[in-house]
């Protein structure tokens, strides 16, 4: 009878999580608070997060996944068997494999094959896990950058940092949950959509910083109204507030009046970390940063300093890594090695400095883009340029800290590095296992939106144990 | 009536409640436990729980059923528990033997919903002491239930400005103010809101609303993001509301306003409705793919806006709680399938004239008309012309023999009819002033320029055939004042290219390879101020016997040129008598005394007895207005078979389906529907239930707040139950019979005394219904991103109130747009174009305006039925330090130094300040100035909400 009874029970629904407390991003708790709430499910491992999402998707042919047949059969038409019903995002007709001209070399104890174009992550090897077996559904821009932020290719989806913005909180009330920052020429394809909160409440969509003008939007006084002056009018605000409320009695007066403080508390706060020019010089040499210049090594180091700070959710995005060789600009000849140098040092930084500053061992840091590129050359309209085109078969990224086993390769693909061979893992293993070293169930990390339960993880995702130290 | 106890029936009793309460996880879709419900065979077939009968006859007792509901094991926790009078029909109907016929079949879903069945009127409550208004006597009825009373009336400043901003957006002028204020007599209210029901400005807040569900934006979306031309479509929008178009016209027209026999330009620019959908310009995106995707997009739209019925979930499999089938699904895709635009182009577009431009294009046509008929053969002169024209011909087609080599003008200073042409190709006219003598040449073409211009012209009608030793030339006159740095001729060989070129003077131009055919040196400038031929072999040029001449080009670096005639020395008599082939046939094959029809017409169209028609003619069209476009729908040429797709997937096409609408809400209808048009009209016809209910909730929303249903895009068993189902249903029929007139429904909503009632929430109210649904207070709401910025500006008195025109760009930070794939960048507006409403601002898809986004704006991408209204701390900053407004607490403090902190204050909140509140105002006036006191009226949480 007994037995019976828990099969039945078991087989309700999961219920939503409780949550408890609210800041001004959004849900807020305590680390220390005792409060109890659903989340998180279990011990985390990781307390934040800061992805580096190079956007165009970078070669893992040229940068992580060292092909020698490939080069031994570069210029040769591609097997027919690889590409049959394929569907290329440029290719048309058989394209000729094309093998990496850059030399891979093993490194660290871990003995990591690292390409010759990043030579400082290459001193890193024994902190990373590299994961050379992602793969992906889509293969153009935007609706990959889409499902790999929110788990479905069409826009309408909260993303992950909305997620644990709606889930978690931030690690400090006064800051936001989650935070996007963009270098280079373009924002991402997918624009406010891979950092969008979907039907959560829009106090959880990313917080974009700016590179130029104000770190926050809108965060200095106009001028000619200093800080005091400032006080005087929320001290202003705040006392009509409360005589209105007396009288009609809506508690949102008063939760607005406590907006008006926290944006005043955020004015002296924000600057202060984003004022990159307080760091050492050693530190800045370390990622490569001028302070005042807009740069993804900037991104970086800031992301360092929220991390510390309390931001639990962080999105870099680096544009230009889409190396189809249309033209010396997006070739992998010219383009990617300056990608590279553009980029290499300030991520082997981050996660030296994060270890530096204690924070790697609870800090999850991912490498990577939205898919890979194809092991073919892309000869668009009969380039003279070397590139390849998307390929959202096998790719690579990398993970470090955070609860996340050092000094790991996982997966393989082919002698071609066309398909995955071993240990594929696709887009919602990466959330659960994402989730997971943040101490959460992605099963039942649920939200109710017209009328079902949603994941990050849609009905899928697998945590992968084999990458948790 | 009283039911005869101890005999439930199946059909009437029980089948209802399993419907409601168990197939949902016990139906077709789920069998949890191993137990399905909707079917007798499978009910007594049992469960995973073999030991265990499900029903035993006559045995509530050993039915596990009974044990299960009655133990409350059943229905699951999280769910409504059954009623005492549900468990109680249930245990009777088993001890009187669970009679279950076998053809009586429980719906495998929960059909009898509510919202399926068409709502019928609903009698009003009667006995009401409040108010005599129906929607007043409903509302009192169920907050009586609740042991709640209305609250009293608010002051009547506030109703004004609660009222202005809902129907405009805008805070109420001075002039409605000081009309209803000095109103004494019964209707002053009414008079009030029919005041701005009439106000242009209406039409710009109900379309802003209505820009959310329709997912407008200025641009393409997806990677690229490129600019579309859509506003004048949002204009219509406008227009629509403010004629208070009614609401199933409105429909009719978005959807299917193509369709319409002899459709107008109006009716189809409604279409641009379902155009707002994205499309993917990124490079390598398969545009079927994104026509696919953006049909999805109409169809879930479709659904969410009209039916209330969320469809996301049913494009890959059937609905899990709603009886919504995959099937269904794609039946309403079907609908959608058969238009002609493509996943990654704007096309069809429709241009869409002002009524100016409309007048000025009648006049051209009409000029034009005029023009063409004087260029005709009537005249004695024209006609003996024509002859001698004829004859000139026929004598050089009729001899075969060689003549003399002689000019063979291919080009005579202007375009050759029917030919393409580039450039500018001014036509000197006498009037310029300074120019050559034209001598014997009646037609040169002007050009001046500092940097590299040329006129070109290809695909003539008249295509030499060029002949050994025949000489190619063209004459020139080169301005004394400005000379040319460099002339270069270009000739274009039929079936070839234009590697044929010769130049003169400095080598600039870098086609070609210089000192070879493909730019061929040909010395020093001709000398200016005369005429002067230019000529060169035909084969010095790579021009070999045979070859024919289709186009050429005038080009030149710096200077002002006039060009005269130009084209072969020849002696071939075919080429001389130069016309195109088909009328040099025409004239050889005619009778002698015949005019063939093409002889006739290519003179008319070169003689230069008309230059001065044909120059006309070309000016006018020059002058032709450039109507605005907006996206449309067009059906397709080819129709097309519509599949299910397999898990959403246009890679995955399955079983073809014919288009229908969803069996569950038209049960009764057998036959499927026809297309767009037969499906826009079931939409507003009696026999969907759905639309009129949705479509008031939606009103009900804007005007109290939250919907009668909370969740105004799902009607279906998740979405919110209505709070007040017969007043919706009554609202719904009222709508309908009333002709679908939105305005005359927002009258009939805002003239009730519940929304009259004061926003100070009562104790016992707070206590007793927290979240009000009861509304026994007036709900206030922080206005939306847009109302506040059209509000700071209205009352700094700088707001530009033009409406409608193309979306124009108030400052924003630098680095938002940091520019888009396809390049377009924010032009920031200057003047009025920076201070319009809201509803002009331009939208851009991957980058919405900052700060309304900050204020829970949707970024247009998809449909959106109802805005957040969260409470963040950069809301405060952007309310605060926003440059724009900024700008109106600027503005609006000078007005308040010459009005004063009392009249600031209530132009602000809609109320008269009390003595404290103005001593804070005045303190910091004193202290900070009166931009600081701006700043702080702005921002008070009174000022930003609808009170």
């Amino acid at each position: 009878m007994n037995d019976r009874r828990q099969f039945l029970t078991g087989a309700g629904v999961g219920i939503g999580s409780l949550l408890l407390g609210r800041s001004a991003f959004g849900m807020f708790r305590d680390e220390g608070s005792a409060a109890d709430a659903a989340l998180p499910h279990f011990a985390p491992r990781a307390k934040r997060v800061i992805w580096l999402h190079m956007a165009g998707s970078p070669s893992q042919i040229d940068l992580w996944d060292p092909k020698p047949r490939l080069r031994e059969l570069d210029g040769q038409p591609v097997p027919a068997s690889l590409i049959e019903n394929e569907r290329f995002a440029f290719i048309k007709g058989t394209p000729k494999l094309l093998g990496s001209p850059y030399e891979f070399r093993q490194h660290g104890q871990s003995g990591q094959w690292i390409s010759e174009l990043l030579p400082h992550t290459a001193r890193i090897a024994d902190k990373l896990c590299v994961v050379r077996s992602m793969h992906t559904t889509q293969f153009n821009h935007a609706p990959a950058q889409v499902f790999l932020t929110s788990g479905h290719s069409l826009i309408g989806r909260p993303t992950m940092g909305a997620w644990l913005s709606h889930g978690l909180g931030p690690l400090d009330p006064d800051l936001p949950a989650f935070v996007v920052m963009t270098s280079g020429k373009f924002a991402p394809s997918a624009g406010s959509a891979a950092w969008t909160n979907g039907f959560l409440p829009s106090e959880h969509q990313g917080v974009r910083l700016m590179q130029a003008g104000d770190p926050v939007l809108f965060l200095s006084n106009p001028e000619g109204v200093d800080r005091a002056a400032r006080r005087r009018q929320l001290d202003a605000i705040a006392r009509l507030n409360r005589l209105a409320s007396e009288q009609h009695g809506d508690p949102e007066a008063a939760a607005r009046t406590a907006q008006y403080e926290l944006a005043y508390r955020m004015q002296a706060r924000v600057p202060a970390i984003a004022d990159l020019a307080t760091e050492s010089q050693a530190t800045l040499d370390l990622y490569g940063v001028t302070p005042g210049e807009p740069s993804f090594a900037a991104n970086c180091l800031l992301s360092a300093r929220l991390a510390e700070a309390g931001v639990r959710f962080q999105q870099l995005f680096d544009w230009g890594w889409d190396s189809h060789g249309t033209n010396k600009g997006d070739d992998i000849v010219h383009s990617l090695p300056e990608q590279c140098r553009r980029t290499d040092r300030a991520c082997a930084a981050l996660v030296t400095d994060l270890e530096r500053r204690g924070l790697l061992e609870d800090t999850l840091v991912v490498w990577g883009g939205e898919f890979g590129r194809t092991p073919m050359n892309e000869e668009r309209g009969g380039s003279k340029f070397l590139g390849r085109d998307h390929h959202p078969h096998a790719f690579t990224i990398w993970m470090a800290g955070g609860g996340i086993r050092p000094g790991t390769s996982f997966g393989s693909t082919d002698e071609l590095g066309y398909f995955i061979e071993d240990d594929p893992m696709d887009v919602h293993d990466l959330h659960a296992t994402l989730l997971h070293l943040l101490g959460i169930d992605h099963e039942r990390f649920t939200y109710r939106s017209q009328g079902r339960d949603f994941r990050l993880t849609d009905v899928a995702g697998r945590v992968m144990g084999e990458l948790l130290a | 009536m009283q039911e005869r106890p101890g005999e439930p029936d199946f059909a009437r009793d029980i089948a209802p409640i399993l419907e409601r309460r168990c197939v949902e996880c016990h139906g077709r879709l789920q069998q949890k436990a191993g137990l399905r419900l909707d079917q007798r065979a499978a009910a007594l077939a049992g469960s995973d729980f073999g030991a265990y009968p499900v029903l035993v006859a006559g045995d509530r007792g050993a039915s596990e059923l009974w044990y299960q509901l009655e133990n409350g094991e059943m229905p699951p926790p999280e769910r409504e528990p059954l009623g005492a009078d549900e468990l109680d029909a249930i245990g009777r109907w088993i001890d009187a033997g669970a009679v279950w016929p076998d053809d009586g079949e429980a719906a495998s879903w929960p059909t009898r919903h509510w919202a399926y069945s068409a709502p019928a009127r609903a009698e009003v409550p009667s006995g009401n002491a409040w108010s005599q208004h129906a929607v007043d006597a409903f509302l009192l009825e169920a907050m009586a239930a609740q042991g709640l009373a209305p609250s009293p009336e608010a002051p009547a400043e506030v109703l004004l400005r609660r009222a202005a901003l809902d129907l405009t957006g805008l805070p109420p002028s001075e002039a409605d103010c000081a009309a209803f204020m000095t109103d004494a007599d019964p209707g002053a209210w009414e008079r009030a809101v029919d005041r701005l029901l009439a106000s242009p400005h209406y039409g710009e807040q109900q379309a802003r609303r209505w820009l959310d569900l329709a997912r407008y934006a200025d641009s393409n979306g997806y990677e690229k993001d490129g600019d579309r031309s859509m506003w004048p479509w949002r204009d219509w929008v406008v227009d629509a509301f403010n004629a208070d178009m009614p609401f199933d016209q409105f429909t009719v027209w978005q959807l299917a306003g193509d369709l319409l026999p002899g459709a107008s330009v109006e009716q189809r620019l409604a279409t641009g409705f379902h155009r707002n959908t994205m499309t993917n310009e990124e490079g390598g995106a398969d545009p079927e793919e994104f026509r696919v995707a953006a049909v999805i997009d109409r169809v879930n739209t479709t659904g969410e806006v009209w039916l209330g019925a969320t469809m996301g979930c049913v494009q890959c499999h059937d609905h899990k709680y709603d009886p919504l089938t995959q099937r269904d699904y794609y039946r309403l895709f079907a609908v959608f399938d058969q238009t002609a635009d493509v996943g990654n182009g704007p096309a069809p577009v429709l241009a869409v004239p002002s009524q100016e431009q409309a007048q000025r294009t009648g006049a051209i046509d009409a000029e034009l008309a005029r023009l063409r008929e004087q260029m005709d053969t009537a005249s004695p002169e024209v006609a003996s012309d024509l002859a001698a024209w004829v004859d000139s011909k026929r004598a050089l087609l009729a001899g075969d023999a060689p003549v003399e080599r002689a000019d063979a003008v291919w080009f005579d200073g202007v375009i050759p009819p029917a030919a393409v042409r580039e450039g500018d190709w001014r036509a000197w006219s006498a009037t310029e002033g300074a120019g050559p003598d034209p001598g014997r040449r009646s037609r040169v073409v002007v050009q001046a320029s500092d940097a590299y211009v040329q006129d070109v012209v290809r695909e003539t009608r008249v295509r030499p055939t060029i002949r050994a030793g025949d000489r190619l030339f063209a004459e020139v006159w080169t301005d004394p004042e400005r000379p040319a740095r460099e002339l270069l001729l270009q000739w274009h060989r039929d079936g070839g290219d234009w590697e044929h070129r010769a130049f003169l003077g400095a080598d600039l131009q870098s086609w070609g390879t210089s000192g070879t055919a493909s730019r061929l040196p040909l010395g020093e400038l001709p000398e200016v101020g005369g005429w002067r031929r230019i000529e060169v072999d035909a084969a010095a040029v790579g021009f070999a016997e045979g070859d024919r001449l289709d186009g050429l080009a005038l080009g030149q670096f710096g200077g002002r040129v006039w060009w005269g005639q130009a084209g072969l020395v020849s002696a071939d008599p075919r080429v001389l008598v130069a016309v195109p082939d088909e009328v040099a046939a025409d004239l050889a094959n005619a009778a002698t005394g015949e005019l063939p029809t093409s002889a006739r017409d290519w003179f008319l169209a070169t003689t230069p007895t008309f230059d001065a028609q044909r120059a006309r003619i070309a000016e006018l069209e020059a002058t032709r207005p450039m109507p605005a476009t907006a996206l449309v729908m067009e059906a397709v040429a080819e129709p097309r078979t519509t599949h299910i797709l397999e898990r959403g997937s246009f890679l995955a096409p399955g079983e073809v389906v014919e288009p229908g609408v969803p069996a569950v809400l038209d049960p009764k209808r057998r036959e499927g529907i026809g297309d767009r048009l037969d499906f826009a009209r079931w939409l507003t016809s009696p026999d969907n239930p759905l639309t009129a209910r949705v479509t008031v909730n939606r009103l009900w929303q804007w005007t109290f707040g939250t919907g009668l249903v909370a969740t105004p895009d799902d009607f279906g068993t998740r979405g919110a139950a209505p709070t007040h189902p017969e007043l919706l249903d009554w609202l719904a029929v009222e709508f309908m019979e009333d002709g679908w007139s939105v305005k005359r429904m927002y009258r009939r909503l805002m003239t009730s005394a519940a929304y009259r009632q004061s926003s100070v929430r009562s104790a016992d109210g707070a206590a007793l219904d927290p979240g009000n649904r009861f509304l026994s207070w007036f709900p206030r709401r922080r206005l939306d991103g847009e109302e506040l910025r059209d509000q700071s500006l209205a009352l700094a008195g700088t707001l530009d109130r033009r409406i409608g025109g193309p979306p124009v760009y108030p400052p924003q930070p630098a680095d938002i747009d940091n520019a888009t794939y396809a390049g377009d960048r924010w032009r920031t507006s200057e003047g009025g174009d920076a201070r319009r409403r809201g509803l002009y601002t331009f939208w851009r898809r991957t980058s919405p305006y900052p700060s309304f986004v900050l204020f829970d704006a949707p970024s247009r991408e998809l449909t959106c039925a109802r805005r957040d209204r969260s409470n963040t701390p950069l809301q405060a900053l952007a309310l605060l330090n926003d440059p724009n407004f900024v700008a109106a607490a600027e503005a609006f403090g000078e007005r308040l130094s010459e009005r004063g902190l009392a009249w600031g204050f209530s132009a602000c909140t809609g109320r008269e300040a009390e003595v404290d509140e103005l001593e804070v105002l005045e303190t910091l006036r004193a202290q900070d100035g009166w931009t600081s006191v701006a700043q702080v009226l702005l921002n008070l949480d009174e000022t930003v909400t609808r009170p």
